[in-house]
């Protein structure tokens, strides 16, 4: 037990914070800026603890199989509570969350930080479950966290209420596996099934599928997002579209893949499965990429657009799971590393923009290029971000696109691979918007000077670097990644 | 020095541009002639290229037969190298793109608005031009074909007309549109024989020896219509054609230089790197309709289209694209005759229509508009430029003693072996172009000289120099054009016999066809 808290360390730490965090803001009287350095401690520490004492617990299973801190538990642990400090470095100054409530939405921000690095680890339906529902709950409150923008307290609750019925569906799936089988275990899941041969434990499985596809924006349960990801502040918008849904692909990558094709005995008995799960995902990623770009073109909000595009991603994201493959898994992983970077930028972009100016809208854009000094930084790294997330060399979301469609064209999905390739014809169109927004328009909107702090700057500088990098040296990180796929 | 030539030829405008981010905004001469020497340097280096190259070895299918030749490991798990090298086909098309990046720079000294970030993504846009000319990876060279895209959409709809931003992103769009389907060609290679590099691929190919999925005639049908729509856009083959004059007529001079010049080249460029030897037999089965049936429309459709144009850019657009066709035409001829005019044509229309398109940017510059109807009598006025006008324009039309004559002619003449009936209807293309190039001649510069044109000056010193190196090249192979088709002759004689190999296919167009829609 004892090895099991310390397997979980850098998780507690964020815990100990969140209670913290309670009582600092209860107090009432700490301060914005106190309350942000308090806060980045904590974060840091985390982060620095997850680096230095993760891999002597890689193969340990904590608390009885429930946990398993592997390393592709590692990377989505690190790279979550990366995205927790970018976000809290994005609400620091942010006009959005006021000094009154900055406290409470730490807490939050730890909060879902925390159950996030639980669902990573997670090996048991349960321990599923309960992670899924940490992070829903987390995330319902932080929609509606402007509670006097309507269209917060709206979207909150479509998101409260549709996210209820999926985690139902999900729960009442899990119930029927453990009726038949009498394990929740993933790695017992094989076994079980070959024991128990009947046709409602595929029922129960596509049942637990709706819970994740929920979580991960998957057409057609994405009508929570673009309402989400416009009404919440932009920092948790940030978070919303990178955060929950590299976590609803983490655990699709463990049920689906790890725990049924991850050892070969495994393997030869879900080898008939195959072909249907291929079949859903398949399907589920063409809908998900062609109605998430289609539906991104007409959109004259930019965190509108972002959020349209993120489902497309989503799609993208999904092909890799079509393939049921060691590649595809590993271009999934590096897929989400990449979306950190390009789709953390966007949103760091868009969040100044909303801070200085109060606009989301992408003809408030207009003429960004040539205002000069920041204005001119802000929109090369921006154009870098959107080149990347359109997938065009020589950036890092060309290389993530490539390694997807390789995995698809290695098991022949040629029909998937040409609607994914359309797709990202379709997605250049509205990329390409922005751009001709802040480049090509002859509007020259005078706006209040775009002054970027040094943080700030360094922040948009080093993502748009990294993803240069990692456009053109990725060989290295991806056998890394590769690694991790048992 | 010699061992890195291509990659210092490649790579050193990226070094200008880099260099040019880093200068003030306000520094217009230096910015300028950064720029000119940027672009100078491959050019000289070319050349010290063609005094280096030994045009015997043939290339294609046989990696030792590339010269200048480069590779590093790139992608490991992927077997993805940094592979460059020249062959005959290829050397041409680096001396043409070198040469036209140098004079398109002259041609963008009137530029005014944000020149400093024009001249960035000019000098980015000559690397990756010369990068999609020595890639032999074709994981590399798809890389630099879509890098081109990038500071293309901006010089168009930065810099451009009035329609500027439709144009752009027309082109962008477009031109993504079909070299996406490279990218499932290019993986579908890979998985079948596990190598990107071209050459190596060509001689799995050519050996008829098919690994993998590649065994299944249908799909490299497939994959051959899918290659070919990729580069069908860019040449502009006939249904494909529309981004063309949209493009032309909003982008700045020197950018349609760099477009008619280059960048249409690289659409025939690649259809002969990748399509012609990675899959020769289906393109004797496919080529004679894809690209002789589609040449002769090009040439003949383009001429009349040429014809109706009041624009005079537009006009030297649609030329191009009747022009294209008669590459099209020759390399569909597949013997050593149509082969070398082919791309003895793209390097002839490379230097005329950029020479047109200067000469057109000329008049614009003074009279900042282009239409054919309100010029007149510039004869008078402009003497000088009435001159190099003429020169351009007969050039254009095929007169002996100029390059495009030549080209011409050994189109014609490999064609005719093939497809004598064509090659008549291809004639009367020649006789169209003299017919709509010498009306606008005639329109633009005798007659009456409207009032509001007394005073314009004379093509100047700039404007002569930027067009002078063309037309040394124009008049030196419409005299003597040896020295070129020895450059490429062995090349193109090595691919006319892997072409004239028996196929070995079974089944027709059509089959085929029914068999990938069943899958």
């Amino acid at each position: 037990m004892f090895e099991s808290t310390k397997a979980i360390l850098p998780e507690l730490i964020l815990i100990v914070t969140t209670f913290y965090l309670t009582l600092r803001s209860a107090s009432g009287r700490a301060k914005r800026q106190s309350l942000f350095i308090e806060a980045m401690v904590g974060g840091v520490t985390a982060l620095v603890f997850l680096l230095l004492f993760s891999e002597r617990y890689f193969g340990f299973k904590a608390f009885y199989s429930l946990l398993e801190m592997d390393k592709t538990a590692f990377f989505f642990r690190v790279l979550f509570v990366a995205l927790a400090l970018l976000v809290i470095v994005m609400t620091a100054k942010s006009k959005e969350v006021s000094d009154y409530l900055f406290g409470e939405y730490l807490v939050l921000i730890f909060s879902i930080t925390a159950g996030m690095c639980f669902l990573a680890g997670s090996i048991d339906l349960l321990m599923i479950y309960f992670s899924l529902e940490w992070i829903s709950l987390s995330s319902y409150l932080l929609t509606g966290f402007i509670a006097y923008k309507r269209s917060a307290s709206e979207a909150s609750m479509k998101y409260t209420l549709f996210g209820g019925i999926a985690s139902a569906v999900m729960l009442f799936g899990i119930s029927w596996l453990f009726g038949l089988t009498g394990t929740l275990k993933l790695d017992e899941l094989p076994t079980a099934y070959l024991a128990t041969q009947n046709v409602m434990l595929t029922f129960s499985l596509v049942l637990i599928l709706v819970g994740f596809a929920f979580k991960v924006a998957a057409v057609p349960l994405h009508f929570w997002a673009p309402d989400v990801y416009q009404a919440a502040p932009t920092p948790v918008t940030t978070l919303f579209a990178i955060g929950p849904k590299a976590a609803g692909f983490v655990i699709l990558i463990r049920v689906f893949y790890y725990s049924f094709f991850g050892t070969e005995e495994a393997a030869a008995i879900m080898e008939p499965l195959r072909a249907n799960l291929e079949v859903i995902f398949s399907f589920l990623a063409a809908i998900t990429m062609t109605a998430g770009n289609l539906l991104a073109m007409r959109q004259e909000n930019i965190k509108r657009m972002l959020a349209y595009s993120s489902i497309s991603h989503a799609g993208y994201l999904l092909m890799g799971m079509a393939a049921m493959s060691d590649s595809g898994t590993g271009a999934m992983l590096y897929y989400i590393f990449v979306y950190l970077l390009m789709n953390g930028g966007a949103f760091f972009v868009v969040n100044l923009i909303v801070n200085r100016w109060g606009s989301e809208k992408i003809s408030d854009y207009e003429g960004m290029g040539w205002r000069g000094g920041s204005h001119s930084l802000v929109a090369l790294t921006f154009s870098i971000f959107l080149f990347s997330l359109a997938g065009l060399p020589p950036f890092a979301g060309f290389i993530g696109k490539w390694f997807i469609f390789a995995a698809a064209v290695e098991k022949h999905m040629y029909l998937l691979v040409m609607i994914g390739l359309v797709n990202v014809v379709i997605g250049l169109y509205y990329y390409a918007r922005i751009l001709k927004a802040m480049y090509l328009s002859e509007n020259r909107l005078e706006q209040v000077p775009l002054k970027l702090k040094l943080n700030e700057g360094f922040i948009v500088g080093a993502l748009s670097l990294s993803i240069l990098y990692f456009g053109i040296f990725f060989s290295p990180f991806m056998g890394y990644l590769r690694t991790m796929i048992p | 020095m010699d061992n890195y030539i291509l990659s210092i030829i490649t790579f050193t405008p990226l070094l200008g541009a880099i260099l040019i981010m880093c200068m003030p905004s306000s520094s217009r001469r230096m910015i300028q002639w950064t720029s000119v020497l940027f672009t100078a340097i491959p050019l000289v280096l070319s050349f010290r290229l063609y005094q280096l190259f030994s045009p015997a070895s043939t290339g294609l299918n046989q990696a030792d037969m590339f010269q200048f030749v480069e590779k590093h490991p790139w992608i490991s798990s992927f077997n993805i190298n940094y592979y460059i090298g020249v062959d005959g086909l290829s050397i041409s098309m680096v001396i043409l793109s070198a040469l036209i990046s140098f004079i398109g720079v002259f041609a963008s000294f009137s530029i005014e608005k944000a020149i400093k970030g024009y001249f960035a993504l000019y000098l980015l846009l000559a690397t990756s031009m010369m990068g999609v000319f020595v890639a032999l990876d074709f994981f590399l060279f798809y890389v630099f074909w879509e890098v081109m895209l990038l500071p293309m959409y901006f010089l168009i709809g930065i810099w451009g007309g009035p329609r500027r931003e439709y144009a752009a992103i027309k082109f962008f769009l477009y031109t993504l549109f079909g070299s996406v389907f490279m990218l499932l060609v290019m993986l579908f290679f890979y998985f079948s024989a596990h190598t990107f590099s071209l050459v190596e691929l060509s001689s799995i190919m050519v050996s008829r020896q098919y690994p993998g999925y590649l065994n299944v005639e249908s799909f490299r049908i497939a994959a051959w219509v899918l290659l070919f729509v990729g580069f069908a856009i860019k040449i502009p083959a006939f249904p494909f054609h529309t981004w063309l004059p949209d493009a032309h007529v909003e982008a700045p001079t020197a950018i349609s230089v760099i477009l008619a010049g280059v960048l249409l080249k690289m659409g025939t460029y690649g259809l002969l790197r990748i399509s012609y030897p990675l899959l020769p037999a289906e393109t004797v089965m496919m080529a004679p309709y894809a690209l002789g049936a589609l040449g002769i429309v090009n040439i003949v459709y383009g001429a009349f289209v040429a014809m109706a144009q009041n624009d005079l850019k537009k006009l030297i657009a649609y030329s191009s694209i009747s022009h294209m066709g008669y590459v099209m035409l020759g390399m569909a001829a597949f013997n050593v005759e149509g082969l070398n005019g082919a791309i003895f044509q793209m390097f002839n229309h490379g230097t005329i229509t950029a020479m047109l398109f200067i000469m057109v940017g000329v008049i614009y510059d003074r009279a900042h508009h282009r239409n054919i109807d309100e010029l007149g009598g510039l004869v008078q006025q402009m003497p000088k430029y009435a001159a190099f006008t003429a020169f351009a324009f007969f050039a254009g039309l095929g007169l002996p003693g100029l390059s495009g004559f030549i080209s011409e002619v050994l189109v014609f003449i490999g064609a005719f072996k093939v497809y004598p009936l064509l090659t008549a209807v291809a004639v009367s293309g020649v006789v169209l172009t003299a017919a709509y190039l010498l009306w606008a001649y005639m329109r633009v510069f005798f007659d009456k000289l409207p009032e509001k044109y007394k005073g314009y000056s004379d093509i100047n010193k700039l404007e002569m120099f930027s067009v002078l190196p063309v037309a040394f090249f124009i008049i030196l192979f419409g005299v003597y054009p040896s020295p070129f088709i020895k450059l490429v002759e062995p090349t193109m004689a090595k691919m006319a016999t892997l072409l004239n190999e028996p196929t070995g296919l079974t089944l027709n167009f059509f089959q085929h066809l029914v068999n990938i829609f069943r899958g």
